[in-house]
């Protein structure tokens, strides 16, 4: 996956948990990974989503743009997921460190 | 000025109002390990205006146009700079780029609004790039006037002076435009932006190729392959305009 679309996958699971603003939606992703964004992965992210109709923003308090999933995305982000269990589950297996 | 908002002050206005803060603050959080990522960003963002955010149809055309009508319209100065006088056989492709790159400046040229508000508005925006544009090809002339035979250090000012002269000169008049309310212009239609985007892509492609076979310096050389890249720029800002307008 090219490190442009791994960024989105990581905003959009992010916001799987609902709205949130930019700085948040690193620190959702720093707790997922162990390391930020940059700041122009991020937002580069964030507006390629937009304009691809996956998120949209809310209504935010103060200077900061909260944005969430759209119904777009949300479908988007499930069928991306379930890929990637595939793939994960698939070398799990091959490596012989699956569970079952 | 905090490195946050002067790096964020590289990315596209519609991008900057919408996340200006949140990218000023994340930029300045990041240390300076997040400076190359930030202008990287803006870069990439410059690159793809159709993914500009809460661009309207029409904004985001006005964006594309006025965008490939300033790389066009400092490309075509440049090209004409390096071509020898008069023009030899051996350029004859680039002279033909050349103005197939003016034929879609034209093509691409908003129009005035044709009542006394909008060409009061246009004078009032238009007037200061041109007295700025002014007075420094007077200055270049000036200079060319009042010393002969400088080498060196005053050589390369002159012509650095010159040729930033050319580029204020074409660039400064179509940003006034861009920021101009944009009820006072009619700015191209989706079949006219596609055709002058095709247009300028043809123009940069046949004299990038043709500086490419034909070169005779370094600088023809440069200008070519910064002619291709541009010819690649604008067909990707028209596939994606004309992705934005059908959807």
């Amino acid at each position: 996956m090219a490190a442009g679309q791994d960024a989105q996958l990581l905003v959009l699971t992010a916001l799987a948990d609902g709205p949130l603003h930019g700085y948040a939606i690193n620190t959702a992703i720093e707790q997922m990974t162990g390391r930020r964004l940059g700041p122009g992965s991020l937002y580069g992210a964030l507006t390629r989503l937009e304009a691809h109709g996956l998120i949209e923003p809310v209504d935010g308090a103060g200077r900061q743009q909260p944005m969430r999933l759209t119904e777009a995305g949300t479908a988007a982000l499930a069928e991306e997921l379930r890929t990637l269990a595939r793939v994960t589950e698939r070398g799990l297996r091959s490596l012989g460190l699956a569970s079952s | 000025m905090r490195a946050g908002r002067a790096l964020a002050a590289a990315y596209p206005p519609p991008v900057r109002r919408r996340w200006g803060p949140d990218l000023a603050a994340e930029i300045d959080s990041s240390g300076p390990a997040g400076w190359l990522d930030s202008l990287a960003g803006a870069l990439r963002l410059w690159l793809r205006p159709a993914q500009w955010p809460a661009s309207t149809g029409s904004h985001l055309r006005r964006a594309v146009v006025v965008l490939a009508l300033v790389t066009a319209a400092v490309t075509a100065v440049a090209v004409r700079g390096v071509l020898p006088a008069p023009v030899t056989a051996n350029h004859g492709l680039t002279a033909v780029g050349l103005v197939v790159l003016i034929v879609g400046l034209v093509t691409l040229t908003p129009l005035p609004r044709l009542t006394s508000a909008s060409i009061a508005e246009i004078c009032r925006a238009l007037a200061a790039p041109v007295v700025v544009a002014a007075a420094m090809s007077g200055a270049v002339y000036l200079l060319a006037a009042l010393t002969t035979d400088r080498i060196g250090v005053p050589r390369i000012a002159e012509i650095t002076f010159y040729w930033l002269t050319l580029v204020v000169a074409v660039s400064s008049p179509a940003v006034a435009l861009c920021r101009l309310d944009p009820g006072h212009l009619h700015v191209p239609g989706d079949t006219r932006a596609a055709i002058g985007l095709a247009t300028v892509a043809t123009g940069h492609s046949v004299g990038g190729l043709a500086g490419l076979a034909f070169a005779t310096t370094s600088a023809m050389a440069t200008l070519a392959v910064v002619q291709l890249a541009l010819a690649a720029l604008t067909l990707l800002a028209r596939t994606d305009l004309r992705r934005r307008s059908l959807t």
